[in-house]
This record gives C-alpha cells, structure tokens and sequence, in this order.
C-alpha cells in the first residue's frame, strides 16, 4: 500500500452566498501525478488553495479536515512538505528584488545550501542556459515561460512531498507548455507527488496517472489513467473527452492523434 | 481582397544615452487571402503574429511593403477613406475583458461600431443587438446587463456578435479562444465555423494552437522569427514531415 501524503476528508467550503466546495474526499499517494481537471468555476484551484491553507478571505471552510500525513495543519508544512508552482509566474515574484535574492531567501527559509553555485545548479537542472544572467535580472525583464523554469527549479530544489502545480502551463504557448510539462514529469519519484491542476484534458493525457474530475465543487469521477476510454465513465467527463476529440476533428482529413502516437 | 508583399518591419529599443538595439521581427512577408477563404498564422510566441496583424489594422506601420485590402493601399489612405475600408475588416481580440468598456453595458458595446457608420433610432437598434446575440447563440435578455457581470465564454461571445455587428467581409482572430477553457473552446470554434457559413465572412486566424487554425482555415502559414517557414492550402494538403509542421505539433 502507497503512502498517503495528503488526505482530504468530506471538505466543505464556501462564501456567505454560494457554496463552491461541496464534500470532497479524496488522497494523494506517493508516487502518482494526480491530476484535478473540470472547467473553469468548477471549483479546482479553491481545492489547491484549501490544501495550501491559502483561501480567500470571503471563502470560509464549512465542515472537513485535511490530514498531512498524520498530522493536522501547522505552518511548517511549507517548503518542506508542500511547495507550489502556480499559473501566473510574473504576479508571484516580487519586481522589486532580482532573481538572486528572492530565490536566496526561499532557499535560507527552508535550511538550504544557498551558495551561489548552488543557484546556478538548481537553474541549469531546468535546461536554463546563462544562470549568471538569469540571477542578476528582474523578474519583469524575464519572459513567461523562463520565470515558470524559475518556479520550478525552486520547488524541485526544496525537494518537498508535494508539489501542487495550478495550471502551470495556461499562460504559455503550445511548445513552451509540452517543455514545462516534461519538467514536471521529471519531478515525479518514488517518494513525492504532484498535484496538478489543468482544464486541458490533452495535458492530463500526457501526464497524469490518476485523473479527478470536478464539475460545480464536487467530484464526479475518480479514476486512472488506463480507464479513461471506459464505457463506465460518468457522462460529464464523457463530454469533456468529446469535447476535446472535437478539436482534433477537421476538414483536412488530418488526425494529429495518430501522428502523436507515430512520435 | 487583401494582398500583402514584401512587408518588414523593424522595433528600435533603448533610451537616448543607451545604445540603440534593433530587432527585426518582420522579414518579407507576402500573402494573397482571396473571397471567402480563409487564412491561418501559426507560429511561437515572439514569431510576429500580432506585429503582422496590427500592420494589416493599420495600427503601426511598416518599414517597407504594401498591404492592399480591396483594391487600395491602406498606407496611403486619408482618415475618411480609412473609415470606409475598415467597415470591412474587425477584430476579436484575445482578452475580452480588456478589450471592453467594463462601464458599458452589452448594448452599448454591440452598438458602437454600428453607430460609427449608420444612423438608426433606438428601437431598430435594440432588434439589431438581439439579432446579433441569437446569431451568437446567447440570451436576448443578457442585452442590459454590464459586460462584467458575464462569463469568459460570454464576453467572447459579445466581443464576435460586436465584429458582426457591420456586415465586415474579414474578421481577425488574435489567440480569440485560447483564454478558454475546453468545453468553452469547442463551442467557440463550432460557432465561428457557423458564421462563416451563414454571413459568408473571411477569417483571420491567428494562433499558438494548430488545431484551432486546421479547424477553421483554408489556407495556412507558418511563421517562425518573422519569417514564412511553411506556407500550405487545404487543396495540396500538408506535408506532414515538414520541419515547421512538426515543431508546431505537440499535443
């Protein structure tokens, strides 16, 4: 039996109108790459944000415990247990300072080696050529898809249980997502997990090995990888498949499907 | 009916007391869309899609080349004879909610370009705005409500039904579906793929995603750091072991 990292049991959320979480149950083993997909408003990144302890002011927990471990949440869960990599990379780091400091503090607070050779280390473990450089800049002079390297390295060099990944790859275009993605999948190892977050299924196909799908803050299927093309799938995520096939389908009598399993 | 060649174009950056640098992001760009096809541009981002589109806008200008759009050369317009070209050409871009007035309300902004060319009462507007938002497959009682208060796919829906809004023979997609999520894409496309039957309209695609642009165009082009690496049409087919084809496949 796989080691539970996280366990979430019967969590209720919501603000004082509308209930956006309702009863979600589920866990995250060593291991796997569990991936949250559903459309937007579904509810998938209030769920990351309630295993981060991050939610929104207005957003109150209504009923439900999340367990790490064994243990109940405390703030030393950060860095060393759980690290993130969220969607929008640029509104994460802070303009003001450069790379080299902000990325030499998470590493002081974390009780890492954060010598400047280490840095570039952890840089070129993501393909990141001219780390020097890369150290010395702002953020804001950095493209989208470098700062989302950036993230990554940071959170592969913390060497936590479990990386929660919230759309990681929306905001870049397709060739830069499928070098992301790959990055990820190297985080994978027998002893972490990753949580990732996606409204695309075609990324959950290259990625994942447990799939949940949520449609309007509850779970309405849990399943692996293989099982996907079931017949017992329930309808919505039958839709999401279609409507993802649908995609694929044009009148140039082309279907990348088959070419992607050629490569 | 639009008719671009040789087009370059070049961004000077840095300050007064820095040294210049120059980047050349257009290189001898030439296409020919013809009547009711349709015309995709597939590249990264930083290839000069969106330099090319503001260039056939007429928002900047380029170094060298010409872009002919009906039979005129829309560099060498005056304002007036600009006003009347462009009431064939709109644009949907990719973030709806920056590329409307939040205080306006869907009315007004399915209105806007209309008022610019004709002059109607208030009520044959109003038929006019709910016949736009059933063409678009939305409700006609959303026509009072403020832009914000709609959904992402809905907005998008308003930002197409306002490029309707005055009959334009072409319309540009800038990345229109890529801020959406799944389900919302695939509706978007099936009902752009509708319109183009149904007002007999040219599309401007483009796009980051090569299944978007095989979905709705005739004819495609493949950019890459300004320059056409790969240029093909529906009839001839694709070669599928084309390097610039291939880079672009990923998922």
């Amino acid at each position: 039996m796989k080691e539970k990292l996280v366990s979430i049991k019967n969590l209720s959320a919501g603000t004082k109108y509308k209930q956006i979480l309702n009863n979600i149950s589920f866990d995250i083993y060593a291991g796997e790459i569990l991936c949250l997909l559903g459309q937007s408003g579904s509810g998938k990144t209030m769920t990351a944000s309630a295993i981060l302890n991050i939610l929104p002011e207005n957003v109150e927990k209504t009923s439900g415990r999340i367990l790490y471990g064994e243990k109940e949440f405390h703030s030393g869960i950060y860095g060393s247990y759980i690290s993130s990599i969220m969607q929008n990379p640029a509104a994460c780091f802070d303009n003001v300072f450069t790379m080299e400091e902000q990325i030499k503090d998470i590493l002081k607070a974390n009780n890492k080696d954060y010598s400047q050779e280490k840095m570039c280390n952890i840089l070129e473990k993501v393909s990141l050529t001219n780390q020097q450089d890369i150290l010395n800049s702002y953020p804001y002079q950095l493209s989208g898809g470098m700062l989302q390297r950036v993230m990554i390295a940071v959170a592969l060099s913390l060497e936590s249980r479990v990386i929660i990944a919230d759309e990681p790859t929306s905001d870049l275009d397709v060739l830069g997502q499928r070098e992301i993605l790959d990055l990820i999948l190297k985080l994978k190892n027998e002893n972490s997990a990753v949580l990732m977050i996606t409204h695309n299924l075609s990324v959950v196909k290259h990625m994942a090995d447990r799939i949940i799908v949520m449609e309007n803050g509850s779970i309405v299927d849990d399943f692996n990888k293989d099982e996907l093309h079931n017949n017992k799938r329930h309808p919505y995520t039958q839709k999401l498949i279609k409507a993802n096939e649908s995609q694929y389908i044009n009148k140039w009598n082309i279907s990348f499907g088959e070419y992607n399993a050629k490569m | 009916m639009l008719k671009c060649e040789n087009i370059s174009k070049t961004y000077k950056s840095g300050s007064w007391f820095s040294k210049k640098k120059e980047k050349q992001v257009l290189k001898n760009i030439s296409f020919h869309l013809k009547e009711s096809r349709s015309m995709g541009f597939v590249g990264r981002n930083g290839a000069g899609k969106s330099t090319l589109m503001k260039i056939l806008l007429g928002l900047e200008s380029a170094d060298d080349g010409s872009v002919i759009f009906m039979g005129q050369n829309i560099h060498n317009l005056k304002y007036s004879q600009r006003k009347e070209v462009y009431k064939n050409m709109q644009i949907v871009f990719q973030d709806p909610q920056s590329s409307m007035n939040p205080n306006m309300t869907v009315f007004q902004i399915i209105c806007e370009p209309v008022n610019n060319y004709y002059k109607y009462s208030i009520d044959e507007l109003r038929n006019i705005v709910k016949d736009l938002l059933k063409s678009v497959e939305l409700d006609t009682n959303i026509i009072d409500k403020n832009i914000t208060m709609l959904s992402g796919g809905q907005q998008q829906r308003v930002a197409i039904a306002r490029a309707l809004a005055i009959n334009p023979k072409v319309i540009i997609l800038d990345e229109a579906v890529s801020n959406l999520d799944m389900v919302i894409q695939s509706q978007i496309l099936k009902l752009l793929e509708d319109l183009k039957e149904k007002y007999n309209i040219s599309l401007l695609v483009i796009s980051h995603d090569i299944r978007v642009v095989f979905k709705l165009c005739d004819d495609i082009i493949f950019l890459e750091n300004g320059e056409i690496k790969g240029n093909f049409s529906i009839e001839n087919g694709v070669d599928m072991e084309h390097d610039a084809f291939k880079k672009m496949l990923v998922f």
